[in-house]
């Protein structure tokens, strides 16, 4: 169970672009009319919050200090 | 010695070490109860907010507004009870300084166990690269190196410091007890934002941002650009645009660094008695100190 968790914990970047920044984008992109046509928005949101996560895991930090 | 300076030296017996602790002593045995009030209200006004905006009864933007003033108010009442300013060595009353120091902080979603353990290795080791929490922060090149270092939140890095402190026994009890909040303040914030994204953005993680940015650059940043190594160089008085009241009278920080358990709102008051040992010590920026410290004389254009 302790390792499991130490998993996660190490892929914390990971786990919050795939849930936070994806549910967000996710939630405005619903919001956005223009956006309407588009197909897989949902899948859209959460692969972009996924991918800006596995960067921001990769380089170690978010923004560029 | 205090934090390995020696207090003793080039200082006329008036302005001993021995005298101005006595003068500091004086302001520092009242109740804060002001601030348990804004640490509590605060975080009992931030909580409210979302039902109030769930059920549409004020919009999302008012929240946020109202939640962002919430989470920069929500530290100071943490920091006194880091201090121990509210049982004043009471052990009967230490239940305040967790009570108070855990609930005004869950509106910034800081553990407050680690805040208080890295704060007190902050003033033992104000200033040292490698041992100081804030060194990142407090020595940052300029305001925008704080706001990336704020909004990245990879700093100060935590887990460094446990490494550095790993042989400190009651740290490392500390920290794993913060590290468990942590966690549940990560789980619940996951939870919340799946089922309300709009409203964790704008109701918490967004103003949990803004209050550590306002946070980290009055508490931090400022009160110690270009400061040095020991106890009466590490902090400065400074002078600001902005009324005092704003930025939580963070001019007067020095007075903090040199006796932690002055309560904030008597600082005021301190340092207009302890004016000529700060001078006679050398405290960076003395000279300017006002001699009565009202509503806004701390203000320079």
């Amino acid at each position: 169970m302790e390792k499991f968790l130490e998993i996660i914990l190490d892929h914390n970047k990971i786990w919050f672009g795939l849930i936070f920044i994806g549910s967000v984008l996710n939630a405005v992109s619903q919001e956005l009319v223009v956006l309407n046509q588009v197909p897989y928005l949902s899948l859209i949101s959460f692969l972009t919050g996924f991918v800006i996560g596995l960067v921001a895991h990769i380089r170690g930090k978010w923004l560029w200090v | 010695m205090v934090m390995g300076v020696d207090i003793k030296d080039a200082v006329s017996e008036e302005f001993s070490f021995e005298k101005e602790k006595a003068v500091a002593k004086k302001y520092a045995q009242r109740f804060q109860w002001e601030m348990i009030l804004i640490g509590i209200g605060q975080a009992c006004v931030w909580l409210s907010l979302w039902p109030l905006v769930m059920f549409g009864i004020i919009p999302l933007w008012l929240g946020f507004v109202v939640a962002c003033f919430c989470a920069c108010m929500a530290y100071l009442p943490s920091h006194e009870a880091q201090h121990g300013n509210y049982s004043r060595g009471d052990p009967k009353k230490r239940w305040i300084d967790a009570l108070v120091g855990h609930i005004t902080l869950i509106t910034v979603m800081f553990p407050y166990e680690i805040l208080r353990v890295t704060h007190m290795k902050h003033h033992a080791y104000t200033n040292h690269d490698d041992k100081d929490p804030d060194f990142l922060t407090s020595n940052a090149k300029s305001v925008k190196e704080v706001i990336l270092l704020s909004l990245d939140g990879t700093s100060p890095d935590y887990q460094k410091y446990k490494e550095v402190y790993s042989s400190d026994a009651a740290f490392q009890k500390a920290f794993e007890k913060g590290v468990k909040v942590s966690l549940a303040y990560r789980l619940t914030l996951m939870s919340l934002v799946f089922l309300f994204p709009l409203q964790t953005l704008l109701l918490w993680w967004l103003p949990a941002k803004i209050g550590v940015l306002y946070t980290t650059l009055f508490f931090s940043y400022y009160p110690h650009i270009g400061t040095e190594i020991g106890r009466y160089k590490n902090t400065r008085f400074w002078q600001h645009w902005m009324p005092r009241y704003i930025n939580h009278s963070m001019q007067l920080h020095f007075v903090h660094h040199l006796h932690p358990n002055i309560g904030h709102y008597d600082e005021p008051k301190a340092i207009e008695e302890l004016k000529p040992f700060l001078i006679a010590r050398g405290v960076p920026g003395a000279e300017e100190i006002p001699d009565r410290v009202t509503y806004n004389p701390l203000v320079k254009i």
